[in-house]
């Protein structure tokens, strides 16, 4: 499902001494089944900005279009456009309420007017997809482990079947291993389903795992929206904004200014490798 | 000096096998910047909460400066020598005026009117924050906040500060603040810090890590030894700085290169050696 | 965003009354409103609503606020003042030579005089404690208690815990109210709807926002707890303060002023009468 901001503006406290514009004026698409990272630091309007792609704001002016239906019109049904728009916000194990993993899950599926097959059915086939064991669905949320809470909830979002899933630093306080799994359980996702989705991050690393597409923002404006191999071009910039650049970018500039070229889109750690295989192989040919 | 002697500890009930530590035995030096490592539920927050008598051990014992945490009448000793600091800045501020946050232990330590002036104004230059003191906490971002509680324990004076993933809900700018802070009271101070953290970046500024597995005290060492055995790390499911790992895929591909890779130009001047 | 809310009602400018000691502004509010009601006579009603004018003025909270202040009154005023306006035995109102009188509603002249002694009672005492609450800050306002009820911590108040509570509890209103946004927000995007339907259904709307919101109450109560056990607090005993509250001139000078005003209203209570 594609997606179509145009002129966006909002602004917080409007005319009042605390007036402060989150979003400036803000346009750009989304395509059916991209995978776009937003990165930004704090305050530079990325959470702002996702909340108007599922209507829980209204713009202060501009248009939003989810496949082609414009959301900020008057009499639209906003259920239906949640439940097209699925949104994981930060710390996602916090907004859990019901007696057990199964009802929890099903709170959004309940919602959206499924019958109680379909979302036995759903419930199997999300948890499936987050890692979470189906003997786990009659215990009590409160009692999993801190991983196993944020699966839950990202499984009672997907349990929707949102054609648009947005994640909102879904990694934040997880151990490597936990982060690398939900990095790999969202990727899985969206290979196989062909999902739209806007990962934010504060963490260029992951973005550069997973993303195929990177949003910058700052000050509420878009600063740059181009591929991953374009955007890590000019991390400068990134650096500029306060955002932390991977230490394999560092490694690869500095080597450029030393007189070693590895080439262009290196940022992780396996292109890198490759590319100095492939600088020492030719400087043998040579 | 924090000092674990054969520490193990549990819930009531656990069984030996499930008990959250399982035997640690560890010194940490005065002045030294330790780092303690492991996944979540390892029982390195456990660990940590010993320092300062929050838990008591269930076998062996703990010595802070040589006075055993399980010794009652010295726990409010304890707890101003070996201060602690958590992930949630919100949760540790009490005072809805920044200055009067940071006064808030040197009260409960019945320090006279003056000295806490003197305490606060120290504090909050220690961490950057003189400007905010009559700022409200929740208008602060959170890095600020962070220093804010940082604030609030070195108005006790500590000799160690322990701090348990300070940085794990703040964004790249608060996780540069903090670690600026914490490693400037380090070096400045000449405070003890004992830091929790699951970035292998934060890890690899500190003198000496630990990891915890399971309970136990599984590696330990400089962060380059540690951090150089890059398997056992993805085994125990930690990360490793990017150029670490790098120098340890271009090993495994046969390329002769430092194992103990840590820093940008280290990594950068042995390319450069290896590309010649 | 709620981030930019005030603290209750407090307006922070610079004024006599701002830098009153609470304790002081405390004492005064109470003798105010024992004073209002010994008031009497219209000489008596114009004194205390010149003394309270002036207050108002000096304070430089805008005299605005102060009216909006009076709105939620307005139905007890108006309920009061009908019920003295109908209810007040006497002699029959006039206008010109027209009684009024409606079948058993009858107003009386005693009852007009009544309803607009209660009407004014009432706006001096609002408009009296908001002088309190406009000018002090929440916090300041728990220490002038604190050290207010502290002489009975003999008799078992536990005056410095309830401080201390009480200003947990300001310190935590804007990261409770924050907290609660975020989770009806992330309900509203599992397609929850917490604006249609019929009562019960909205009061069941709610339980996906109380029972995050309690447990992350607790939670942070939890982490909060174990943050002060950590910074030492063990209760008030032995405890001192960064700034303790002090009596200036500005405090005499204050209480010179409430002296006078209560000899006042003595006075015209004894030599003018009307």
């Amino acid at each position: 499902m594609s997606i179509k901001v145009e002129n966006l503006v909002h602004i917080y406290s409007k005319s009042t001494p605390f007036e402060k514009v989150a979003l400036d004026n803000i346009s750009f698409d989304i395509s059916d089944g991209d995978f776009v990272g937003i990165i930004g630091h704090t305050g530079s309007g990325k959470s702002t900005l996702i909340q108007h792609l599922n209507g829980l704001i209204k713009p202060d002016s501009g248009k939003i279009y989810i496949d082609g239906e414009d959301i900020t019109q008057k009499d639209i049904n906003l259920t239906k456009v949640r439940g097209k728009v699925g949104i994981v916000f930060q710390y996602p194990e916090y907004q859990l309420f019901e007696e057990t993993v199964y009802k929890d899950i099903a709170f959004g599926p309940t919602n959206m007017g499924y019958s109680s097959e379909e979302i036995d059915k759903i419930i199997r086939e999300v948890i499936k997809t987050v890692g979470i064991d189906e003997n786990l669905l009659e215990k009590s949320p409160f009692e999993l482990s801190g991983g196993q809470k944020r699966r839950v909830a990202i499984a009672g979002v997907l349990a929707m079947n949102p054609k648009i899933l947005i994640l909102d630093e879904p990694t934040a306080g997880l151990d490597p291993k936990g982060r690398d799994e939900i990095l790999g359980q969202i990727k899985k996702l969206h290979d196989e389903k062909n999902i739209t989705v806007i990962w934010i991050s504060h963490s260029m690393e992951d973005v550069a795992k997973i993303a195929k597409k990177v949003i910058v923002m700052a000050d509420g404006k878009i600063v740059m929206y181009d591929s991953v191999d374009n955007v890590f071009k000019n991390d400068s910039l990134l650096e500029e904004i306060g955002l932390s650049v991977p230490q394999i970018n560092k490694v690869v500039r500095r080597l450029k200014e030393k007189g070693v070229n590895l080439g262009e889109n290196i940022y992780t750690v396996e292109k890198a490798k490759k590319a100095i295989l492939d600088y020492i192989k030719g400087a043998k040919n040579d | 000096m924090i000092k674990t002697e054969n520490l193990t500890f549990g819930f009531e009930n656990d069984t030996e096998e499930n008990l959250i530590l399982k035997g640690i035995d560890l010194e940490v030096k005065n002045g030294e910047f330790l780092c303690i490592l492991g996944h979540n539920g390892s029982g390195k927050s456990t660990l940590a909460k010993h320092f300062n008598a929050i838990y008591l051990p269930s076998g062996g014992r703990v010595l802070v400066d040589g006075i055993d945490t399980k010794c009652e009448e010295k726990i409010w000793d304890i707890r101003q020598n070996t201060a602690m600091v958590f992930q949630n800045p919100d949760n540790q501020i009490v005072a809805t005026i920044v200055e009067e946050d940071v006064a808030f232990a040197a009260e409960n330590l019945g320090v006279a009117p003056d000295e806490i002036r003197k305490r606060v104004d120290y504090a909050l230059e220690a961490v950057g924050m003189t400007k905010f003191k009559n700022h409200a906490p929740h208008l602060l971002s959170g890095g600020q906040k962070q220093r804010i509680a940082i604030a609030g324990v070195i108005a006790m004076k500590p000799k160690t500060i322990v701090f348990d993933e300070p940085t794990a809900m703040l964004d790249p700018i608060g996780r540069r603040e903090v670690m600026k802070t914490i490693k400037r009271l380090n070096s400045e101070f000449n405070m003890t810090i004992v830091l929790i953290t699951h970035n292998m970046d934060e890890a690899a500024m500190s003198d000496r890590i630990i990891v915890i597995n399971d309970g136990r005290i599984e590696l330990c060492g400089k962060p380059r030894e540690v951090f150089s055995d890059v398997e056992k790390m993805k085994t125990l499911g930690l990360d490793t700085p990017q150029v670490t790992y790098l120098a340890y895929l271009l090993q495994k591909e046969g390329i002769n290169i430092k194992s103990d890779i840590l820093e940008i130009d280290e990594c950068v001047e042995e390319i450069l050696r290896i590309c010649q | 965003m709620i981030n930019d809310i005030t603290l209750g009602q407090f307006f922070p400018v610079n004024s006599p009354i701002h830098k009153l000691d609470p304790r002081v502004k405390i004492l005064s509010s109470l003798i105010y409103i024992v004073a209002v009601f010994f008031a009497n006579g219209f000489s008596g009603y114009l004194f205390v609503a010149v003394f309270t004018y002036g207050v108002i003025l000096m304070s430089k909270v805008p005299p605005k606020l102060y009216i909006k202040g009076l709105k939620p009154l307005v139905f007890i005023v108006v309920f009061t003042s009908a019920i003295n306006l109908f209810m007040t035995e006497g002699q029959i109102a006039q206008i010109g030579s027209v009684p009024l009188k409606l079948g058993f509603l009858k107003i009386t002249n005693e009852g007009i005089v009544m309803a607009v002694k209660m009407t004014a009672r009432l706006i001096f005492l609002v408009a009296g404690t908001s002088v309190l609450t406009f000018t002090t800050s929440p916090i300041v306002l728990t220490d002038g208690i604190e050290s207010l009820l502290s002489p009975f911590r003999k008799i078992g108040v536990p005056a410095h815990e309830l401080a201390m509570m009480m200003s947990i509890a300001i310190r935590f209103i804007p990261t409770l109210l924050e907290e609660t946004d975020k989770i009806m927000k992330a309900q509203a995007s599992r397609g929850a709807d917490f604006e249609n339907g019929s009562i019960i259904k909205r009061i069941k709307a709610l339980v996906p926002i109380l029972v995050p919101l309690f447990i992350s109450s607790f939670r942070r109560a939890d982490e909060l707890a174990l943050a002060m056990e950590c910074r030492c607090y063990r209760g008030g005993k032995g405890r001192t303060r960064l700034k303790s509250l002090k009596i200036c001139h500005i405090d005499y000078a204050a209480c010179a002023v409430m002296l006078m005003f209560v000899l006042g209203i003595a006075a015209i209570n004894i030599f003018v009468g009307v």
